[in-house]
């Protein structure tokens, strides 16, 4: 239970500020969903990230998890990371590999709670997708390097129509390398991906034989296997895990109990759920001002997302699907869903401008 | 016994990946999970197929039973039902067990 008193905040057993303080990243992925790459510039800087934190853990935030971009490239990690950690955040990253050696992997194994090596298949399909015939290498060096050093690590596989048949491959190499965890997420078409999305996205069947897969492979024991993919029943059983939002008024709520998780961009935006939703539904910008935005948000802006949740679950009834990425549907949604409350926010947007 | 039933499940894994199980044997479970009314704990390969894992609560078993059983196309072979025991005798496990064809090519 968190501080809030409230067991759950969404699908999340977690209460999670998802940060992507830059985009800047060695690889160009052909299927990115942030559209990372080389050439992109502009970052975030640690002291605006450190005064949000504090806001933001005080709202009952207590996972840090950092994306990008590539989040081992971004020149504030180090003061981040040690901000976020005394704050009493856990902290969490996705990396390709690359960067992970020299210092920088003590420093990981020090304060770093779960670190996620990102994988699209088996080496062909993964290297073609980033465009790096070492890609592959480099990733399985990181996860060598990170386990040599005792940090916990994890494999997140990317599942696409080029890379399910990959996926028994994937839980032998998680097994091979002490994996903690190898989390399954089906490809998303959105930021660079969308190019891809007939090529790569997962057809209804493919989506079944996922779950059956997943479900196969993991017998107990580590690597612990997850799959971002649910029966549409059992996400409609669950629907009270989205019950604090059935409220008159939330202005005395903590945030994590209403935003889980919470998105930050490399411009400072907040979303709510997941990047490459409808910024409509943003709560705001990082800066001097996050805490009035955030009163703001509890007294009106919230109520678009619990509109945004409720129209998400009776989609999800219309639609002939067995299996749902619920974070993907909600993202879909929101292309489709014109938030109430954002006439208000906009008449009213001076008070932030 | 247990290291079995591990690579059985491995190698139906690796069947589907290789999409040696045809679309409308998947089509068909998928259907079944997805519209099930009560909470799967499981998915497993057992003598015949696959069983599929409920937990449902005792007071309405009776009445929950049909809807368990309604196997489309599925060739139901058996259903088994366990008391959750004294830490919860309301609950109880209740395992459908339905035939799959493709089982006997993935045992090799």
């Amino acid at each position: 239970m968190s501080r809030s008193g409230s067991s759950r905040s969404g699908f999340m057993s977690a209460r999670v500020v998802h940060l992507h303080p830059s985009r800047f990243c060695n690889l160009a992925c052909q299927h990115c969903y942030s559209t990372s790459g080389p050439d992109i510039r502009g970052e975030l800087t640690p002291g605006t990230i450190i005064s949000a934190l504090t806001v933001l853990q005080a709202e009952g935030y207590e996972v840090l998890s950092l994306s990008g971009g590539e989040p081992l490239l971004y020149s504030g990690l180090e003061t981040v990371v040690h901000g976020a950690v005394d704050l009493g955040f856990h902290v969490n990253l996705i990396t390709n590999g690359a960067p992970v050696g020299g210092r920088l992997l003590n420093f990981i194994a020090k304060h770093v709670n779960l670190v996620a090596v990102s994988l699209d298949g088996a080496p062909e399909t993964h290297n073609e997708l980033r465009g790096d015939a070492h890609a592959f290498v480099r990733a399985e060096r990181a996860m060598d390097r990170l386990g040599a050093v005792g940090a916990r690590f994890g494999i997140a596989y990317c599942v696409s129509q080029e890379s399910l048949a990959g996926m028994p491959w994937a839980a032998e190499f998680a097994k091979e390398k002490n994996a903690a965890l190898l989390q399954f997420h089906p490809f998303a078409p959105t930021g660079r991906g969308q190019r891809l999305a007939n090529r790569l996205s997962l057809h209804e069947t493919d989506k079944a034989r996922a779950y059956f897969i997943a479900t196969l492979l993991d017998t107990g024991g580590e690597p612990m296997i997850h799959l971002d993919l649910a029966p549409v029943e059992v996400a409609h059983m669950r629907r009270g895990d989205y019950a604090v939002l059935d409220l008159k008024d939330a202005t005395t709520t903590l945030l994590s109990d209403l935003v889980n998780p919470l998105i930050i961009d490399e411009t400072g935006l907040m979303v709510p759920l997941s990047y490459g939703i409808n910024q409509r539904l943003a709560l705001g910008q990082l800066g001097p001002n996050l805490s009035d935005q955030i009163a703001y948000y509890k007294e009106i802006g919230w109520r678009d997302l619990h509109a945004l949740i409720e129209a998400s679950f009776v989609l999800l009834g219309k639609r002939n699907e067995s299996f749902v990425d619920w974070f993907y549907h909600v993202v879909e949604t929101s292309h489709s869903f014109l938030p109430h409350a954002t006439i208000r926010l906009n008449k009213e947007s001076h008070k932030y401008a | 016994m247990e290291n079995d039933l591990k690579n059985v499940r491995v190698a139906l894994a690796r069947a589907l990946a290789e999409r040696k199980i045809a679309d409308d044997v998947i089509d068909m479970v998928a259907k079944q999970i997805a519209t099930a009314k009560h909470p799967i704990r499981g998915i497993d390969v057992c003598t015949y197929g696959i069983c599929i894992d409920f937990f449902i609560d005792g007071k309405d078993w009776w009445h929950t039973l049909p809807e368990l059983i309604e196997v489309e196309g599925g060739g139901l072979k058996g259903i088994e039902i366990f008391p959750w025991g004294i830490v919860n005798p309301d609950l109880l496990h209740v395992r459908v067990t339905q035939s799959l064809d493709v089982l006997p090519q993935v045992r090799g």
